[in-house]
């Protein structure tokens, strides 16, 4: 009786023992992440198609290279030295109006361009000047005397 | 003198168990294959979840478990991790939680001893004042029969 219970105490130790046991081994993994500065884009002028009568034709404002009197320009702002995406309007989108943008009150702007053209490259310093220019529709004989303005959107992503 | 006896022999039939158990296990080892990579982000970006997928990828980590043949093993993955950046003075850092593997909790190795397990986590949003730079850091995998 005696030997039998030193037995089984003896197999429920060691069985115990051996389930409790383990064998174990770890590892780092690394964990990576890049931040960029964010891209932002600001307005510095407008895109001034100047003074006209009716009936004048179309006029293109070129976007130039250089900020001057007519081209719209902007300053872009993010990370030193990236490429990013430039996206201007897309044709029959930007309509300046004047009065009630009624009969005669429209003038449509088209064929948008920018300086540089399609894919921008910030600086050293993060920054980079956009210039935009665009067509002005022709003004009909009876276009409403006046102040025409709209507003459009440069995007640039990287 | 009949007690002693007895206990010599408990000991002996301990120590037969362990020899058995001991011969019987080989040693786990884990070692890093791929790194956790979160990619490319800007300041106010949402938090970015890697799934651990279900084999390597570009984002996953990945390691490699090399033990006993048709073994089962429990995974032991961090809590929170985080990941830092620094540069002279300009230091920052971003969280990693929600840690996840696949398999789940636990593993087993093949016939040849040998088992993949895939890790992904969570990064946490960019504050709008997170500094630019790359981020890195480690976390520790723990495998364990």
């Amino acid at each position: 009786m005696k030997k039998t219970i030193y037995f089984a105490t003896a197999v429920l130790a060691a069985a115990s023992l051996s389930t409790n046991y383990a064998l174990a081994a770890s590892a780092n993994g690394t964990a990576t992440q890049v931040v960029t500065a964010a891209l932002s884009i600001a307005n510095v002028s407008d895109l001034d198609f100047g003074s006209a009568a009716q009936g004048d034709a179309l006029k293109v404002v070129a976007p130039g290279a250089a900020e001057n009197a007519e081209n719209g320009s902007f300053t872009v702002t993010g990370q030193p030295s990236t490429a990013y995406t430039i996206t201007l309007p897309a044709d029959a989108t930007v309509v300046m109006t004047t009065g009630g943008g009624g009969a005669n009150e429209t003038i449509a702007v088209n064929s948008f361009a920018s300086f540089p053209s399609g894919t921008g490259m910030t600086g050293a310093g993060g920054t980079q000047s956009l210039f935009v220019g665009a067509t002005r529709a022709a003004l009909g004989a009876a276009q409403v005397a006046g102040s025409y303005t709209a507003t459009y959107a440069v995007t640039v992503v990287y | 003198m009949i007690v002693i006896s007895k206990a010599g022999r408990l000991g002996v039939l301990l120590f037969i168990l362990f020899s058995f158990h001991f011969s019987w296990s080989a040693k786990i080892r884990i070692s890093s294959v791929s790194d956790l990579n979160f990619g490319t982000g800007v300041p106010g970006d949402p938090a970015k979840n890697i799934p651990p997928g279900t084999t390597e990828n570009a984002t996953n980590a990945s390691f490699q478990i090399i033990g006993d043949a048709n073994t089962s093993f429990t995974i032991t993955l961090p809590i929170t991790a985080a990941i830092d950046y620094k540069s002279g003075n300009n230091r920052d850092s971003i969280d990693i939680s929600n840690f996840s593997s696949y398999p789940q909790n636990n593993g087993l190795l093949n016939g040849s001893g040998e088992q993949f397990i895939y890790i992904g986590a969570t990064r946490a949003a960019l504050k709008p004042s997170q500094l630019a730079g790359s981020y890195s850091g480690n976390f520790t995998v723990t495998v364990v029969y």
